[in-house]
């Protein structure tokens, strides 16, 4: 007669491995946070990858203040017109069908009478620049996100 | 010897299992929020405020109403139902309804759609969104939607930014955009503080209309540019 190790021994063998698997990659997933992930692959990965967390986020914290956009949402990298590379994220919002199609925010900075400095937000469709931005209409910005290393 | 292992390793997963379906517990809860002398009800899950009540009816206050939901809410989370058998219907012009798995959750009515500047059926489906998000779902094409508010960039205005915390402050500049009519609402931008992780600082901008501790969002207004003044000393 055939006992229960006999029977199961193997299965739950594979299950065991399993579980110390799981648990590995996991504690690996925890291990990198986002200050690692920012470090390692930059602004642009760490927008994609947390966009609807941080979206959320915002969301909730606006929604806990009695100020709730009614309107769709989307977070973005922003996009130094100047340098070409990603300087932070923002949160645009507005109508869904315009906001759906905003790929990132191009930020082109100005100085006017030696003291006020002025950061033009243009949501824009693509996620390269070349030239004047075009923005999309019926989009704006509600919040600006800085990533600190 | 072999059966005792084999408990054993049972026993493991059992409480693997159980410590697993705690930390993704899901629970509404409802509280009271005073807004000036009305007494409103708040519904929240995981701790994200998720609907307010804002008025009594059938005998309930809004708190009581607002225990009513999440007690329903509770009650299906006790079931084991997830985020993706939320549902709204309408019920006519004057009401929508949110549902899990044909039960009634909450009914939005005339009154608080009217509140939130929308219709019965709109609020409804901004109800569901804050919902499932909270829960940790994802929601087609983004959040609560109202196609009654326009975004589209007709007038544009410059407008002091102040900090939430210290009302009066002013810490800015920005130039608001959006419809004629929102734009002209608008008397600031209201600046809230937020921290991601540790690592993402979030600088909300809300354009209001007036300056004060409450200030009223304008919907439909957004932030094109901010200005910096730098000091001369």
């Amino acid at each position: 007669m055939k006992t229960l190790r006999d029977r199961f021994g193997g299965r739950l063998m594979l299950v065991a491995v399993a579980l110390v698997v799981v648990a590995l990659i996991s504690g690996t997933v925890y291990a990198l946070d986002i200050g690692d992930l920012l470090k390692i692959f930059g602004i642009g990965y760490v927008v994609k990858t947390f966009s609807g967390d941080i979206n959320s986020f915002i969301n909730k914290t606006l929604g806990e203040r009695g100020a709730e956009i009614r309107g769709a949402t989307k977070v973005v990298p922003i996009l130094s017109v100047g340098s070409g590379g990603f300087i932070g994220a923002a949160q645009v919002v507005g109508v869904p069908s315009k906001v759906q199609t905003i790929k990132a925010v191009a930020q082109v900075e100005a100085k006017f009478q030696d003291r006020f400095r002025m950061r033009v937000l243009i949501p824009i469709s693509t996620e390269t620049v070349s030239g004047a931005p075009k923005g999309v209409s019926g989009v704006g910005v509600s919040t600006v996100l800085d990533f600190g290393i | 010897m072999n059966k005792r292992r084999l408990w054993r390793v049972a026993l493991a997963l059992a409480t693997l299992v159980c410590a697993a379906a705690t930390a993704f517990a899901v629970e509404a809860a409802a509280r009271t929020r005073t807004w000036g002398d009305r007494e409103e009800g708040e519904v929240l899950v995981n701790d994200a405020v998720v609907m307010r009540i804002r008025s009594a009816a059938g005998g309930y206050s809004a708190t009581q109403r607002a225990e009513l939901v999440a007690a329903r809410l509770n009650g299906a989370f006790v079931a084991g139902e997830g985020w993706q058998d939320f549902r709204v219907g309408t019920v006519n012009d004057e009401e929508a309804v949110v549902t899990k798995q044909g039960r009634l959750i909450v009914t939005a009515d005339r009154f608080h759609a009217q509140v939130n500047g929308t219709t019965p059926t709109m609020l409804a489906r901004a109800w569901e969104t804050n919902l499932v998000q909270a829960m940790g779902g994802e929601v087609a094409a983004q959040a609560p939607v109202s196609p009654e508010v326009d975004w589209e960039r007709q007038a544009d205005k410059i407008v002091p930014i102040f900090s939430i915390g210290t009302p009066g402050v002013s810490i800015g500049a920005a130039r608001v955009v959006g419809p004629a009519a929102q734009v002209g609402k608008v008397k600031a931008v209201a600046q809230v503080e937020a921290q991601f992780k540790d690592v993402v600082r979030a600088h909300i901008y809300i354009p209001v209309s007036s300056i004060s501790t409450h200030p009223e969002r304008v919907q439909g207004a957004s932030v094109e540019a901010l200005i910096d003044y730098n000091m001369p000393f």
